[in-house]
């Protein structure tokens, strides 16, 4: 059924070249770096408990294993123990108290890093338990928040519902979920003349982590280097989480004067970094008789965990994603920022946008069932149309969400397919069958207006070659590709000729993570200012040479054209010209994204370049008798603009749907009332695998459209198709509902075995009613659940 | 300590490391070879998969194996291959594998991709057809964060294709794909001489004398053992079970009026589903393959492993308590190749006794688990049925929070020789008498689909009242208890599909 299968081609045997050495085994993470003679290893100590004061820490036993072993603590960092940025409440390392099960509380380094890790275990730790929070609306009942709640109103919602003929309300939590980069945390730190630091890290963010180190270390940033080549997957995890671990190995490095190598093992990584932000949320929405959306309201408890971390921009992202796809008059959302004994829940790719998408889908799939229509065409009804504007005042132009899902309907015959399982349904006893639609509308810009910036430093040598280098971190989502394509095209030549570089402060400064979908966008923008610019150069230079005016000249296919027609003068020997008329052959970039503003006061403005639209569908099959569901297809249609590299694209959505599917259904992190982890090893958390995914998925991009704030109108392709996970989640939901009727309303993801086989365990008398209309009053119930 | 000497890609080595030491620590540290990956130490990621080759019989055999569970000792005398070695020689310095990743665009961040390339070769060395539900089957324990899987969907489709005619001879087939460059040269060479030796000695790999007398710890293929104890000590050295062939073996034997198939300990769990003699005293036990852990844990996980480690959930365990098998234990100072299962063992254990609480043993110092034994029917004997369940939150390699396996045999239309188990209800596995007393000597008449459900009914409530189970990480206790109801129930769907019976237990 792929009716858009992309191989790719001949001609793009130079893209190939950039995943050569992955399939080669040759590419290398940090743990395969040739290491620096006299290198330590290092291993962490993690917290035991969730929440303590610190009365002593003994380091003497582990000090005794090997002459090699050296602990560090609290007191032994330079400059200031402080890495947090948003807010300063995150020390590399404890002094007073831990704040969660996993802290790091001290870093020790020895010959090998099975003496690290042994002498770790070695350590000795006196401490007091403190009392322990990890429920959100236990921590908001204290008000006990990261930073004060935000609210964004349009209309006047409560008073809205009076005049909707509908009104739905109930409750939607979801958990989080860990990364799970295949390649763990890791850095290698190294100081140079025993003055200047170099560190190797794993990260998304190298001036984030480079501005850190020199805050630890109490140097200025000119001292320090942070490199990062690419990552084993990242997916936000290696936004700000990545930073202790260079800071860490830095610290080290700059107190030993040696080469210090930290690589976490999955358990450590598992307990000690941060992962998406649970949230528990209540709603409730209205519509008139016709099913026209009035009114909708909504309060998300984020589990924030134990420091700020990038919670304030997460909870940006949810409230500016409230209300999903759909135009809706009246709009009140307010986002608590809950502070928990739980490790820093952190940036997973859609950061914040799937935990809203969860919500108003939800509460569209409540309002369907109040009303007894189908949820698709409720949804259909209330799309986003071109010139809306949105509940946050963008006005919104260029609009897709009803082309997306008309083609989407069209495509997989809806109608058809709505019958064919409802006659699958009345013929099998033991399995059900279901659908879940859900349209998306993502925006794309950091939230934080200051973030949306790069820079990009290109070089043309000698022999015509170019290479480029900006602050993009490529983690496996091919961004490189992306790069050598803008450079290529804006300069003329084959992208055989242009190579991407790693990622270093030293060529790009004062970049923005790869983050918010942006990688592509901000540093191909960056990379096609600075080619221009070469461009012109180059461009006067042949006009000089050709005799003719700038405007006369063409450069393309490694070729300088006049009025049209080929010249002798190719590529090398214009660069060769450029040589010797001593013109300058390297040029650096910068842009920053137009026309964005927002007023923090008002909550009104534009923050975002524009919207990625798309919409999904997902067929389930439930196993009634043991609970268990598979999935048969996944049908989507995705706008990716005019795509720089389609086989590039196709992977990411690809990717996208499987971690939305296994937040959705699969994964399931579990912490205990103590903040105990529970799923901190990859045989108790699981992630989608082979057997998991739909055998079947059906990828439609729309035709191109302009986009003028990206590189070529291409657009940002990371996040947005996430969302289409959650179609899985109510696939199977409708599918349970083929058996058990209106059961259920308490939305609760992961929708894994144990909650289906509950939920057709339950006779009807005893099923949770947490979806409630205006003729049942009570407030909804709030159902027993875990720790998120 | 004795060094090992292995063929690691295309050159023979003898290894400074230990016995212990788990061969991804060997691969990138003495042996300074990089494209193994480290990805989480417990056999779930199958970044570390390597290839395995040894000699079988007349031929050699390659697999793939997830090489941090993996203790050194055991490739002695065998062939190592990493991608450094796979690419040696190759055409345009690729395998066809390694192509139709690029081509397909199935690596991303490229992490996971040196392990399914290994996984993906050890699929095209298996000496059958190759299809897409095969190659999907050999990447079910390596995971990819990053495309989703269509991507590597499409490049095992290529290649089922490109490689559809592949011949089905074992030696044909490895000498067919080293002509085709997915194996090196050094598969060929190692084949060759390692056959060539085979003859000379006239038995089978005569390295196991010295690993049977090796360590005190005994070992079985790790797939466990290196989960709880991913850094030994340096040195360490255990008896590794896999390596002495009498422990490898599956036979039929019989003795005083009784049949039974013997298993030895070490037979990998791989091996057991494919047995001919297991499947012909279990029919149909092999579709129940794919429920136990990966394709790289099966090459590698033993059948006594799976015993002796004691989980209160394990599958394989459970499927054999059903089967009502024994245990035959044999003095450490027995375990001597050629020895072991052809003299008496010192004890047989009925399965169900051998577990005295939560991973407590009926094992003394000095026995050594030997072998398995599966009662076989005489020779009047009927056909008997079998059927395994696990409630789990992913299909494949996740341990299970409830399983429960049921065989019995029909005679004169009735349940004989019932046998019940479940799992992860208590803190071992065990023996579902109820549920059992419940079917035995009832008659079943698979026209009376109304009888057979309340057979069925019958057994289910049994099993669950007869439960106690605590809740966790991978269920609830009440979920445990549901499920236990749920999955006898599903049995008989299973086993009585044609009668009618779902018609019945669900009207």
């Amino acid at each position: 059924m792929n009716t858009q299968h992309y191989a790719l081609t001949a001609q793009d045997s130079t893209l190939i070249s950039e995943s050569l050495p992955n399939v080669l085994g040759t590419t290398q993470y940090i743990d395969d770096l040739p290491r620096p003679a006299g290198c330590l290893q290092a291993a962490v100590r993690l917290s035991d408990s969730a929440h303590a004061a610190i009365k002593a820490i003994r380091t003497n036993k582990a000090e005794a294993l090997d002459p090699s072993v050296r602990v560090i603590l609290a007191k032994d960092i330079p400059g200031t123990n402080q890495i947090g940025f948003n807010k300063p409440d995150e020390p590399l390392l404890p002094e007073v108290e831990w704040e969660y099960w996993g802290q790091p509380i001290a870093l020790v380094i020895a010959s090998s890093r099975a003496l690290a890790r042994r002498a770790a275990a070695l350590i000795e730790i006196d401490s007091d338990a403190l009392p322990v929070v990890t429920d959100p609306r236990e921590a908001a009942a204290k008000g006990d928040f990261i930073l004060p709640p935000r609210t964004i109103a349009r209309g006047d919602a409560s008073a809205a519902f009076a005049r909707c003929a509908f009104v739905a309300e109930g409750r939607a939590d979801s958990a989080g979920q860990e990364h799970v980069y295949l390649e763990t945390q890791g850095a290698l730190a190294q100081v140079i003349d025993g003055r200047r630091v170099h560190v190797i890290s794993g990260t998304q963010g190298p001036t984030g982590v480079q501005r850190a180190i020199a805050q630890v270390l109490g140097v200025p940033m000119n001292m320090v280097e942070v490199e990062a080549r690419r990552l084993g997957g990242a997916f936000g995890g290696k936004e700000d989480q990545a930073t202790s671990w260079a800071c860490l190995t830095a610290v080290a490095s700059w107190l030993t004067g040696k080469p210090v190598e930290l690589y976490l093992n999955r358990k450590d990584d598992m307990r000690a970094t941060g992962k998406r932000h649970p949230y528990s949320t209540d709603f409730r929405i209205g519509a008139d008789r016709e099913g026209t959306l009035i009114a909708f309201e909504a309060d998300y408890y984020q589990n924030s965990g134990s420091t700020c971390d990038l919670s304030p921009a997460i909870l940006a992202r949810t409230v500016l994603h409230s209300t999903g796809a759909y135009q809706i008059p009246n709009v009140r959302v307010t986002g608590y920022m809950c502070h928990t004994n739980l490790p820093s829940f952190t940036a997973f790719r859609g950061f914040g946008g799937p935990q809203a998408f969860f919500v108003i889908e939800a509460a569209m799939d409540a309002l369907a069932q109040k009303m007894g229509i189908d949820p698709t065409e409720l949804k259909r009804r209330n799309l986003f149309r071109e010139g809306d504007e949105t509940y946050y005042g963008m006005k919104l132009e260029r609009v897709r969400a009803l082309e997306s899902v008309d083609r989407l309907l069209e495509k997989a015959d809806y109608p058809a397919l709505k019958s064919r399982i409802a006659a699958f349904n009345a013929t099998h006893r033991l399995q059900k069958k279901g659908i879940g639609f859900i349209p998306v509308a993502f925006g794309i810009s950091f939230t934080q207006l200051k973030m949306n910036e790069a820079g990009a430093l290109v070089h043309i040598y000698g022999d015509g070659s170019v290479q480029v280098s900006t602050g993009v971190i490529e983690m496996g989502q091919q961004v490189s590709r992306k790069i050598a394509l803008v450079v290529a095209k804006t300069l003329g030549v084959p992208v055989s000729l242009v190579t991407v570089q790693r990622t270093t402060t030293i060529t790009v400064a004062n970049t923005v993570p790869t983050a918010a979908s942006t990688g592509a966008d901000l540093n191909g923008m960056a990379a096609k200012v600075a080619c221009e610019e070469l461009r012109a150069r180059l461009v006067r230079r042949a006009s000089e040479l050709l005799g003719s005016r700038d405007d006369e000249i063409d450069i393309r296919d490694s070729a300088l054209f006049l009025k049209g027609k080929k010249t002798d003068l190719s590529w090398k020997k214009l660069v060769e010209e450029m040589l010797s008329a001593r013109r300058d052959l390297s040029a650096h970039g910068y842009y920053a994204t137009p026309f964005l503003e927002y007023d923090m006061k008002t909550e009104r403005g534009r923050p975002f370049a524009y919207h990625v639209y798309g919409a999904a569908l997902v067929e389930a099959t439930v196993d009634l008798l043991r609970g268990t569901y598979v999935l048969d297809r996944a049908t989507m249609v995705h706008d990716i603009g005019e795509s720089i590299d389609l086989p590039a694209d196709r992977g990411q959505v690809e990717g996208a749907l499987a971690q939305g599917l296994g937040w959705a259904l699969l994964e399931d992190l579990r912490f205990g009332a103590d903040g105990k982890p529970l799923s901190d090893t990859l045989s108790t958390y699981k992630v989608p695998d082979v057997t998991f995914m739909p055998p079947d998925i059906d990828i439609e991009f729309l035709p191109p459209i302009e986009n003028p704030s990206t590189p070529y109108n291409s657009k940002a392709v990371g996040e947005p198709p996430l969302q289409y996970g959650i179609a899985g989640y109510f696939a199977v939901l409708d599918a349970v509902r083929a058996s058990k009727g209106e059961a259920l309303a308490y939305y609760d993801l992961p929708f894994i075995p144990e909650k289906i086989s509950a939920i057709l365990a339950e006779t009807p008398r005893e099923s949770r009613n947490g979806v409630q209309g205006n003729a049942r009053s009570p407030t909804p119930k709030a159902a027993p659940r875990g720790a998120h | 300590m004795p060094s090992v000497h292995i063929k690691v890609n295309g050159s023979w080595r003898t290894l400074n490391s230990s016995e212990g030491t788990p061969v991804l620590d060997v691969l990138r540290g003495e042996l300074g070879l990089h494209s193994t990956k480290e990805g989480c130490r417990e056999g779930d990621c199958g970044a570390c998969a390597v290839l395995v080759g040894e000699r079988m019989g007349d031929t050699v055999r390659y697999r793939a194996m997830p090489s941090c569970l993996l203790a050194t000792g055991e490739l002695r005398e065998k062939h190592l291959l990493s991608l450094e070695g796979l690419v040696e020689g190759a055409d345009g310095g690729l395998t066809p594998v390694m192509r139709a990743f690029l081509e397909e665009n199935a690596s991303q961040c490229g992490f996971c991709t040196p392990g399914f390339i290994i996984a993906l070769t050890s699929w095209l060395a298996e000496p059958r057809i190759p299809d897409l539900a095969g190659a999907l089957r050999a990447v079910d324990g390596n995971l990819c964060r990053c495309t989703g899987y269509a991507a590597i969907r499409r490049a095992a489709a290529r290649l089922a294709k490109e490689f559809a005619r592949l011949p089905l001879d074992p030696r044909e087939r490895l000498r067919a794909l080293v002509d085709a460059h997915v194996l090196p040269r050094s598969v060929a060479e190692y084949g060759d001489a390692s056959i060539d030796a085979g003859a000379a000695s006239g038995s089978g790999a005569d390295v196991s004398g010295e690993a049977a007398t090796g360590g005190a710890f005994i070992v079985g293929g790790g797939t466990d053992f290196y989960v709880r104890n991913p850094e030994p000590e340096e040195g360490f050295a255990p008896f590794i079970t896999r390596m002495a062939p009498e422990f490898s073996r599956i036979r039929e034997k019989s003795e005083g009026g009784q049949a039974w198939l013997d298993i030895g300990a070490a037979v990998s769990v791989s091996d057991f589903f494919a047995s001919p003699e297991v499947q012909r005293a279990v029919p149909g036990i092999e579709r129940f393959e794919t429920t136990f852990a990966s394709t790289l844990i099966r090459n590698l996980a033993t059948v006594g492993g799976n015993i002796v480690n004691a989980s209160p959930v394990a599958d394989i365990t459970s499927m054999l308590l059903a089967l009502r098998a024994r245990l035959a234990i044999v003095q450490r100072g027995h375990a001597l190749p050629g020895t072991a299962l052809e003299r008496a063992p010192s004890r047989i254990v009925p399965l169900e006794n051998f577990f005295l609480g939560y991973k407590k043993l009926d094992l003394k110092p000095g026995e050594v688990l030997a072998g398995i034994r599966i009662p076989l029917g005489g020779e009047a004997e009927t056909a008997r049925r079998f059927s395994f369940e696990k409630a789990s939150k992913r299909k494949n390699l996740d341990i299970a929070a409830v399983n429960t396996a049921i065989s019995f045999r029909l005679a004169e239309g009735r349940f004989i020789d019932v046998g019940v188990s479940l799992g992860g209800v208590a803190p071992v596995p065990m023996l579902c008498l109820l549920a059992m007393q419940a079917l035995e000597g009832q008659i079943c008449d698979p026209s009376n689909a109304r009888r057979l459900a309340e057979l069925a009914r019958e057994a289910a409530r049994a099993a669950r009242d007869a439960v106690d189970p605590i809740g966790d990480v991978r269920g609830s206790a009440e979920y445990r208890r549901r499920m236990v109801h749920q999955l006898m129930l599903a049995h008989f769907v299973r086993l009585f599909e044609s009668s009618g019976i779902a018609e019945e237990l669900f009207p």
